[in-house]
């Protein structure tokens, strides 16, 4: 791709990878759905959770999985609330940015 | 490269972060090679050298990037959710980083304190060294004002004396004309060491004296530069 991601970027894919799962879902599954859609260096991704936790975006629990214990994230209210704006916001940009593309009116 | 080289490599790398950090850290990679299908080695070509994933973990753990990259629409309201929505357990674990994070700056300041008492401490070996290059600099200094203060007499005395015995020279040429001739001689002799002097007295004004002021303006500049530096 030759389009860069950006943090806010991919706070956003990470949150709405997370938010499909009810349950909550594990790094490595969290790691490799984000890898379908956007190229990205593994190592990438555990700084994000980390970040996403920090800000209580996300929030994790052990479960246990094939006798060991597996961290599952899951997103908070608070996470859902931040979702819902980074999709208004991405919304309004990809129009934008599409409106131009397509030669159209720029509108504010 | 295997698993256990690959996690100690990175817990090695990351020994100056918060060890509940570096815990996380170790953790997550720890199930990630466990949760893939694929070889050890395969997840090590994907995630790169341990190096690039302990630069990564850092770069978020550090304070600067965890405040300059909290986005704009989770203000206040929404860390106030965060607490109510975290579990009990999270949430401990939370405020244990904020902690850490806390008892790291105050490490620094701790660091910064004790600097500053060493530097207090070492007074009777720092100040007698500066005392000794400050006197060595005024030393220098006075000395070659002096050089120049005498030089500048010399053309001034030279001068005046060489006119004088000139003027001796007129009044004696008809009485002692070889004493007169003598006169003559020492005085062009005189004027033109005078002019010498005078020579020299330009150079000094301009030349030795303007490389003087700015070898001491950079030599107090110097330590601040330095600090300038490594700030930088």
């Amino acid at each position: 791709m030759v389009f860069n991601t950006g943090a806010a970027l991919l706070d956003a894919i990470v949150l709405a990878v997370v938010s499909k799962e009810e349950g909550g879902t594990y790094g490595y599954k969290i790691t490799q759905e984000v890898r379908q859609v956007i190229e990205l260096s593994e190592s990438t991704l555990y700084p994000v959770l980390r970040r996403l936790q920090k800000y209580g975006f996300l929030e994790v629990y052990d479960r246990e999985c094939a006798g060991r214990n597996r961290r599952y994230y899951k997103v908070t209210v608070s996470g859902n609330s931040q979702f819902s704006t980074y999709k208004k916001e991405w919304s309004d940009y990809s129009t934008k940015i599409n409106g131009i593309f397509e030669g159209g009116t720029i509108y504010e | 490269m295997n698993k256990e080289v690959f996690l100690n490599r990175l817990e090695s790398l990351l020994r100056d972060i918060p060890e509940m950090e570096r815990t996380e850290a170790i953790a997550y990679y720890t199930e990630y090679f466990e949760d893939s299908e694929l070889s050890d080695e395969a997840v090590i070509r994907e995630l790169g050298t341990p190096e690039e994933v302990a630069h990564n973990i850092r770069e978020e753990v550090s304070e600067k990037e965890i405040i300059t990259n909290i986005p704009a629409a989770a203000g206040n309201q929404t860390s106030q959710n965060a607490g109510q929505n975290m579990g009990n357990k999270n949430q401990s674990s939370e405020s244990k980083t904020a902690e850490q994070v806390k008892s790291d700056s105050s490490e620094k300041t701790l660091i910064t304190v004790l600097i500053v008492i060493a530097i207090i401490l070492a007074v009777p070996i720092w100040m007698p060294l500066a005392g000794t290059l400050f006197g060595i600099v005024v030393g220098v200094l006075a000395t070659v004002f002096a050089i120049f203060l005498s030089v500048a007499i010399c053309a001034i005395v030279f001068f005046v004396v060489g006119v004088i015995l000139f003027g001796m020279g007129i009044a004696n040429l008809f009485v002692i004309p070889l004493a007169s001739i003598c006169l003559f001689g020492t005085s062009f002799l005189l004027v033109g060491l005078s002019f010498l002097c005078c020579l020299a007295t330009i150079k000094f004004c301009t030349v030795v004296f303007p490389a003087m002021f700015r070898g001491i303006v950079y030599l107090v500049k110097l330590p601040f530069n330095k600090k300038g530096v490594q700030t930088a």
